[in-house]
């Protein structure tokens, strides 16, 4: 196949994207159905996903993520393609964009009102991101959070939502309607599957949110609503454990996670229904968050 | 209103967070973080007179002395020429 060349307008990036692997190319359509084109004037990263040669090509294909000729992984399956793909796109911004303070998070908003839910894998973010954003809050992003370096507001990177292992069915069975990937079987993840967010997520993909407060989420099976208030060392502690280049942003850096975790409301939740950390989330946190 | 960190030495940043649960430390040349339990105002009279009646946490002022004696602060002639 001959290389296919398009371009993720994925504000504030532009990703030009190459790939001779067919299974990309419709995923890319699947997935990013306004963000997809086929021009750009600007693209802020050149990326190829491209099928591997010589003999193994025959014997156990592989796919190759390359960033402007830069291999940073291993290839892969090339069944697991696409995955590979979007795990090259938060590469690249982790590694590279020093305009924001990034946190390994996701961000849903609702009436201008951003939360924060930062939280290490397993601990059941994306189910809950997935949750929220069908039902009534704006996706700005499923992975990292892009703050303004000296504020509170964090810009939209709308990427689909990383769905592993039973949170698939989970949530096919709950949006039979979305656009989900092909799947990603025997991950490093295990089985991966990316959902395509809301129409109202991508129609808002540039309209930035003021950040009222980071709750860190923890899914525990048959267990009630565990609700703990954090105090901002606590806050703090675990804020910069998920801060991809807090260290590196210098005083700048550091004085932006300071003021998120005082300007915040903070908790640690541990739950089982969605629907009821929602209701949490509505009645008790965003009602009395002033932006 | 946001108060900005007060600069403990050349190469740390600290910053005594507003609920006074603690005070955070920041090394501007490695990122490293420290925080310690205490409001700034107790741990600079711990560090003046380590034998003062204020509250203590003996473990915390040894990390941070050790954290900012770990502090390499390098003369500006280093930087010159790069």
């Amino acid at each position: 196949m001959a290389f296919d060349v398009s371009y993720l307008h994925l504000p504030p990036f532009c990703f030009e994207i190459q790939t001779d692997i067919a299974a990309v190319s419709a995923n890319l359509r699947q997935i990013y159905p306004s963000a997809l084109q086929q021009e750009a004037e600007a693209p802020d990263y050149f990326l190829t996903v491209k099928s591997g040669s010589g003999l193994r090509k025959h014997l156990r294909p592989q796919a190759r993520f390359l960033s402007d000729q830069q291999e940073p992984f291993k290839p892969v399956e090339i069944g697991n393609a696409f995955a590979l793909l979007e795990w090259g796109m938060n590469w690249c911004v982790a590694t590279q964009e020093m305009r924001f303070v990034i946190v390994h998070a996701a961000v849903l908003e609702k009436d201008g009102k951003a939360i924060l839910f930062p939280a290490p894998p397993g601990s059941g973010k994306s189910t809950l991101t997935a949750w929220l954003a069908f039902n009534g809050w704006r996706l700005l992003s499923d992975e990292m959070a892009l703050i303004l370096p000296g504020s509170q507001t964090v810009l939209p990177f709308v990427r689909p939502i990383c769905l592993k292992n039973k949170s698939i069915d989970l949530a096919k069975s709950w949006f039979p309607n979305a656009r989900f990937s092909s799947i990603a079987k025997n991950t490093h993840k295990g089985d991966v599957v990316h959902l395509s967010p809301p129409a109202n997520s991508w129609q808002q993909n540039t309209v930035p949110a003021q950040v009222v407060a980071i709750v860190f989420p923890k899914y525990a099976k048959d267990q009630p609503l565990q609700i703990t208030a954090l105090n901002q060392a606590q806050a703090f502690m675990s804020l910069a454990e998920n801060a991809f280049n807090f260290s590196l942003a210098g005083a700048e850096g550091f004085n932006t996670v300071v003021r998120l975790v005082e300007k915040c409301q903070n908790y640690e939740v541990t739950y089982t229904q969605v629907s009821e950390l929602a209701e949490f989330l509505v009645e008790d946190v965003l009602r009395y968050a002033d932006i | 209103m946001y108060r900005q960190s007060l600069i403990l030495n050349d190469g740390v940043l600290s910053h005594s967070l507003q609920d006074e649960s603690g005070t955070v430390f920041f090394n501007i040349y490695s990122g490293e973080t420290l925080v310690l339990g205490l409001p700034l105002a107790i741990i600079e009279q711990q560090l003046t007179d380590p034998l003062s009646d204020l509250r203590q946490d003996d473990d915390g002022m040894s990390q941070l002395q050790s954290f900012i004696s770990n502090v390499i602060v390098r003369p500006q002639s280093e930087f010159d020429g790069l």
